[in-house]
């Protein structure tokens, strides 16, 4: 079978505030390239073009213009929601494909992208019913300022809220602070049943650090009694967060590199092979990987780099990835992906403690899971005359 | 006044797209059916099309009306006070002529989208077609409703001189002080509760009986 050379971009920040979840995604991706390069049947060779951002946000759009202009169609790329809507117009006006491999909060269905990474659906509703079933229904929220933290606060708000509990608080800080000790009190004072935690990068880790620290000091015990759920923390974090702190997280993810499959095992097996200087495997690196396997299939199926016939190719694929079977969503051109939850180890893993049973349809708008009207706080039933 | 709640999931409604261009209602039926809504499609020519008829409900059902059409269709009007179509109108702005504009807004339109219709911004027309004819809705209830107890203000000036009158009371604060309390307890407003006095009065005076006062659900 005739080999095709197709130039692809890839663009993750592997420096910058989110750096360390960037090069786990460089990584990743580059792992599925050499896979694929490799594999004499794939009928592919994917010929990568890598930029560096370095979590700078002016920095993406010139980048995809770059690689736009360098003769490039296909862009696997960009970790936060922010970069992603500056690059979105610049792949639709040019009528180019990204392919984004990271959980985001959805409400996103662009033509000009594929995602490989979790809707909403995917990592919240399974959160909140371990929450809400083990710890208690009061939540104490912290987010990154922008768009991700307020809509992943906004969805966890609704879901509480419906089972009858409360959020006590929402506190948002710039991406990249790192003083919490103010917002400890506060979480303190308010008492909650257990901290929900939007904040990425280095803003996270310090406030992993600050609060376990905070706890020690007064001589609680934070794991089991304001244990701090996330749906963005992954093993690659883990080790950011440093020892002393990295145990007895909760995370909702897709993927944890624990996940006992041959398939996985291989997959992780590889990883730390070709990259032994970490960051380790994660969910984001898979996603990444996922979405490079899919590009390649779909590149080959459709015959060339056409945009619309990689598209029809693409409709209803299915792979075997170290999550599981993953199926590309047609209509909204998201994935099926398997929900887990996770406790962080003090040796930087994650213990599997719930599963999906089987992979579940991408919900980008919550049409399914969603309340028709917002939901807020009972009211009383009075009735003015 | 409790305010209303925002609606943000239109999954289970239906999208009736009024219009002739092939390439909007293309990328409406798309990205509608992505939100969860079914489309159907209502072809004009010459004439406007009627949906005057039709049982269309607010909750059920939004409206895509083309400005680029030779007529505006026909729309059933909601019951209460003031011209506004019974569902949610999304302008389709081809034209972007004051004339166009002005037709869409009569029809009722309560949010634009402008053609060629961008996928990434039919949610944010639908948010806002409505939500906003939900709050229009209401602020129409509400000005119909005090509009209804301007009419009655002198109800309540018959039924103080009335209570007045047969308790003996000097004091009009008292007797507005009573009904106020009568109304309550009957779940009705003051003006309405006052016109329900005066006029049981009345029949009572007409038939010549006299009986306790009865209170009565507002429902």
């Amino acid at each position: 079978m005739a080999t095709v050379r197709y130039p692809i971009g890839i663009l993750f920040s592997a420096t910058g505030s989110y750096g360390t979840v960037g090069r786990t995604m460089l990584n990743g991706a580059l792992m599925a390239c050499d896979e694929v390069n490799r594999d004499r049947s794939s009928g592919v060779e994917l010929v990568p073009t890598i930029v560096d951002p370095a979590s700078v946000l002016s920095a993406y759009a010139p980048a995809v213009e770059a690689m736009l202009d360098a003769g490039i169609r296909h862009v696997v790329g960009c970790y936060t929601s922010s970069s992603r809507k500056d690059v979105i117009p610049i792949f639709e006006k040019r009528d180019a494909l990204l392919w984004y491999p990271a959980h985001y909060e959805g409400f996103e269905s662009s033509a000009n992208v594929v995602y490989t990474g979790t809707a909403p659906n995917h990592h919240m509703s399974p959160l909140v019913d371990y929450l809400v079933s083990r710890f208690g229904r009061k939540a104490f929220c912290v987010g990154s300022n922008y768009i991700w933290g307020w809509e992943s606060n906004r969805v966890l708000r609704e879901d509480v809220t419906q089972r009858g509990g409360k959020v006590l608080a929402e506190r948002y800080f710039a991406v990249g602070e790192t003083d919490f000790s103010a917002i400890i009190e506060a979480i303190f004072e308010a008492n909650p049943d257990f901290v929900f935690n939007a904040l990425i990068g280095q803003s996270a880790y310090a406030f992993f650090r600050q609060f376990r620290q905070a706890c020690l000091s007064r001589g609680i015990d934070q794991k089991t009694r304001f244990p701090i759920a996330s749906c963005n923390l992954s093993e690659p974090e883990l080790a950011e967060i440093g020892p002393g702190a990295v145990d007895g997280h909760l995370s909702s993810s897709v993927y944890f590199a624990t996940i006992a499959t041959p398939v996985n095992r291989a997959f992780v097996a590889g990883y730390q092979r070709s990259f032994p200087d970490g960051p380790t495997v994660s969910a984001e690196a898979e996603a990444a990987y996922i979405a490079v396997r899919f590009l390649a299939k779909a590149l080959r199926d459709a015959g060339g780099g056409d945009l619309a016939a990689v598209k029809a190719a693409l409709a209803g694929q299915s792979l075997e990835a170290p999550q599981g079977r993953v199926t590309i969503d047609p209509e909204t051109m998201h994935c099926y992906l398997t929900p887990r939850i996770g406790r962080s180890r003090a040796d930087g893993q994650f213990d599997i403690l719930v599963e999906a049973e089987r992979p579940v349809r991408p919900d980008p708008y919550l049409v399914h899971a969603a309340a028709p009207l917002e939901v807020v706080a009972q009211r009383p039933m009075l009735r003015v005359v | 006044m409790v305010p209303g709640r925002f609606v943000q999931n239109f999954s289970h409604r239906r999208a009736i797209l009024v219009s002739n261009d092939d390439r909007a209602i293309a990328t409406l039926t798309a990205t509608l059916g992505r939100l969860g809504l079914t489309v159907s499609h209502r072809p004009t020519k010459d004439e406007a099309a009627d949906l005057s008829q039709e049982p269309l409900q607010a909750a059920e059902v939004v409206l895509f009306v083309d400005g680029d059409l030779a007529r505006a269709p026909v729309l059933p009007l909601s019951d209460g006070s003031g011209p506004m179509p019974r569902v949610p109108v999304v302008g389709l702005v081809g034209v972007e002529a004051p004339s166009r504009l002005r037709a869409l807004m009569q029809t009722g339109a309560t949010a634009f989208l402008a053609k060629p219709v961008y996928a990434g911004s039919v949610f944010s027309a639908l948010y806002l077609a409505v939500n906003e004819h939900a709050a229009k809705a209401d602020q129409l209830a509400a000005i119909g409703a005090h509009e209804t107890r301007r009419r009655q203000r002198r109800f309540v000036i018959k039924a103080v001189l009335k209570l007045m009158r047969e308790r003996g009371l000097d004091d009009d604060d008292a007797a507005f002080a009573i009904l106020r309390r009568e109304s309550m307890q009957a779940r009705l407003s003051i003006e309405a509760y006052c016109q329900f006095v005066v006029q049981r009065s009345a029949a009572l005076s007409e038939s010549g009986a006299d009986g306790p006062l009865m209170s009565r659900s507002a429902e």
